[in-house]
């Protein structure tokens, strides 16, 4: 299988060479591979945030190395890293994080805005992904038009329209009520099945987690457990 | 990210705030209104000044006596009788140019009275006037019919008569064919004299009002009649010999009054080749004119510039409204920047909704102010139509510069870009984390 992410030795440090100098991170190893549907779970200030940030190429670490579909990324600049998360990452926040004013299929085609992508291609793919998430006739609704539930499937269409390799989830059922979290958490098991994504979820929830396939847990900056989830039975 | 989506955006961006963006614009608004009126009165008032007075004067050239040796120190003889151009040289000089340039000559020779076949008595005030005089006064007199004055009226003393078209109506009655009629004219109560009419002109309507202003109704009014400047001399001596400051008028449409002056000059540097102090200079009044305008445009300046300060307090304005507007939207350009936003294009994001932002500030400054010079000319024309002696001649016409127009929408979308350069580069040097986080 393909590796997707590896990273070796990362540290992330903060307020560095000044005394309240903090290391959040101190070494961590990770390897994901193309197709996996991961789950990071821990505590609040386990370094979970910051893992995420690196992981999602919003952030640098202070060391170590960090290869993502086959680049290295720790190495980067700013511009460098805006195309990474651009073209490899779909971002799904915990509270949606769509644009407001902006209706939601121009939500959705943002990213391929910024990657250059003519307005034709754009809305056209665009409208793929809404049919994708079951939201094709919310299409010229603002954000402030539409549910929790709806947002967040806006979001996961906006998520993948570069067809990054990587969906990044942070928290994504985390302001949802429980059925609507369902029905978000099954379009993730559908793109992990049918789509073959590569999903990293992070969630402080054991039981989200049960439902991927691999559990990594963090806690105090280092992965303290690997261990498989139960993704299989999930769907039926 | 394209420019068009830019623009898009920057629009929707100010639609979703309109009160605060109206407001931020108005500083722009003003400034750009007051810029566009001062520059448009300026220039209009500018060229009508020049019009009207290139109407009376841009076709005769005037006449000075200077140094012929400019940078002699010594004590000068005084200009006298000798140094004057004479008689003899204006025949020659019209001689020469061959009615190119014409001398305008005139000499008052008094009051004319007529008695018509109704026995009706109507009163003329006789002149004598060469072709130039006519035509240097072709605002006054136009000519209708007929023919002005020539060099053989003048040489052989004729005795013919250019008279007015309010004279033909008081002496032979409305629409009388008067071309070709001899009149029997006393002039200053002296003999019965004839003239042939071999002109007909026109008096302008200012000239009437302003004498019926004077109390003097249209029907009693003495019109001007003008016979050959010679026939007039023999008929009453002018006060001098010489035509000591003669106007010259250029006939001739191709002929700019510069080069008139040139050949002017070399006509009588020729007849003053021995002239030991003095000699004739030439000049041409609307170019004395310059100096006027020049005060003007600066004024122009002063002013536009003093109005453009108002300018940059408007782009301040705009400047904090960036800034405050960023901080609102700090979370979305977080988003943006997850999204792959490049600093680069949250720069030109916040750079274009600036610069629109000014640019339709700009827009409808420009409007108010098209607006103002619109009732400037409207309310000038009012004040002008109160004086009927210049109102025929000067016409306020405002008109907007489209130079203006294009340098005040360029300007104002320069206050955007350069107003809104530090808010964007804060905008586009966010941390996205931070950003993303920012409540």
């Amino acid at each position: 299988m393909r590796r997707i992410i590896s990273m070796r030795n990362i540290v992330k440090k903060y307020f560095i060479d000044q005394p309240n100098e903090l290391e959040i991170l101190h070494g961590l190893d990770l390897e994901i591979n193309e197709g996996e549907f991961t789950a990071i779970v821990g505590p609040s200030g386990s370094g979970k945030s910051t893992l995420m940030n690196i992981i999602g190429a919003l952030d640098k670490p202070t060391s170590g190395f960090y290869e993502l579909n086959g680049t290295d990324i720790s190495q980067l600049d700013d511009s460098e890293l805006s195309e990474i998360r651009n073209k490899e990452i779909g971002f799904v926040f915990q509270n949606f994080n769509l644009i407001s004013r902006t209706n939601a299929i121009e939500n959705v085609e943002l990213p391929m805005l910024y990657a250059g992508v003519g307005r034709k291609e754009r809305r056209k793919r665009a409208e793929e992904l809404l049919e994708l998430v079951g939201m094709s006739d919310r299409a010229d609704h603002n954000p402030n038009e539409l549910s929790g539930g709806q947002k967040q499937r806006i979001a996961i269409a906006r998520a993948l329209i570069n067809t990054p390799s990587i969906i990044l989830a942070d928290e994504p059922t985390g302001a949802l009520d429980s059925a609507t979290g369902r029905m978000v958490m099954d379009i993730f098991h559908k793109l992990h099945k049918e789509e073959k994504k590569t999903i990293i979820l992070i969630t402080h929830s054991p039981e989200l987690a049960s439902e991927t396939e691999r559990i990594l847990t963090i806690n105090d900056g280092n992965i303290v457990s690997d261990s498989k989830g139960g993704v299989t039975d999930a769907l039926s | 990210m394209h420019f068009l989506e830019n623009i898009r955006l920057a629009l929707a961006s100010l639609k979703a705030n309109k009160l605060r963006s109206v407001l931020t614009m108005l500083g722009i608004i003003i400034g750009i209104c007051s810029v566009v009126t001062i520059t448009t009165i300026g220039n209009s008032l500018k060229d009508t000044l020049n019009s009207a007075l290139n109407m009376l004067t841009g076709q005769t050239i005037n006449t000075y006596y200077d140094y012929v040796h400019e940078d002699d120190l010594e004590v000068k003889e005084q200009l006298s009788e000798k140094d004057y151009i004479s008689t003899e040289m204006l025949d020659e000089f019209e001689e020469h140019f061959d009615g190119k340039y014409l001398v305008s000559r005139t000499s008052s020779v008094g009051h004319g009275t007529l008695t018509n076949s109704e026995g009706k008595e109507v009163n003329i005030a006789v002149f004598g006037a060469s072709e130039g005089f006519i035509r240097e006064n072709k605002y006054f007199y136009k000519l209708l019919e007929g023919r002005y004055p020539t060099i053989e009226d003048n040489n052989g003393k004729k005795h013919t008569i250019l008279v007015s078209d309010l004279f033909v109506e008081q002496y032979f009655g409305k629409n009388y064919k008067a071309l070709g009629n001899d009149i029997n004219i006393s002039i200053n109560g002296v003999g019965n004299i004839d003239f042939t009419i071999v002109g007909i002109f026109s008096l302008s309507d200012s000239y009437i009002k302003y004498n019926a202003e004077k109390g003097k109704s249209r029907d009693q009014l003495a019109t001007p009649a003008f016979i050959p400047y010679y026939t007039a001399t023999s008929l009453k001596e002018p006060a001098s010999d010489h035509d000591i400051y003669p106007t010259f008028v250029i006939c001739d449409n191709k002929t700019d009054s510069k080069k008139a002056i040139d050949e002017i000059q070399a006509f009588f540097d020729s007849k003053y080749r021995n002239a030991k102090y003095w000699k004739p200079m030439f000049y041409n009044m609307s170019e004395e004119m310059d100096e006027t305008m020049m005060i003007m445009n600066i004024l122009t300046i002063v002013l536009t510039v003093i109005a453009a300060i108002s300018l940059l307090v408007g782009g301040i304005g705009v400047m904090n409204i960036m800034m405050v507007s960023i901080t609102e939207r700090t979370r979305e350009i977080g988003i943006r920047k997850a999204l792959g936003a490049k600093n680069g294009a949250i720069r030109v994001q916040f750079l274009i909704e600036s610069a629109i932002l000014c640019l339709v500030g700009g827009g409808i400054g420009v409007l108010f102010g098209m607006l103002n010079g619109f009732l400037v000319e409207v309310i000038g024309n009012m004040i002008l139509k109160s004086f009927p002696e210049y109102a025929e001649f000067v016409v306020l016409d405002i008109r907007v510069s489209i130079t203006a127009i294009i340098a005040s929408l360029i300007f104002s979308t320069i206050i955007g870009v350069f107003f809104g350069i530090y808010p964007a580069n804060k905008a586009a040097k966010l941390d996205p984390i931070d950003a993303l986080r920012y409540e």
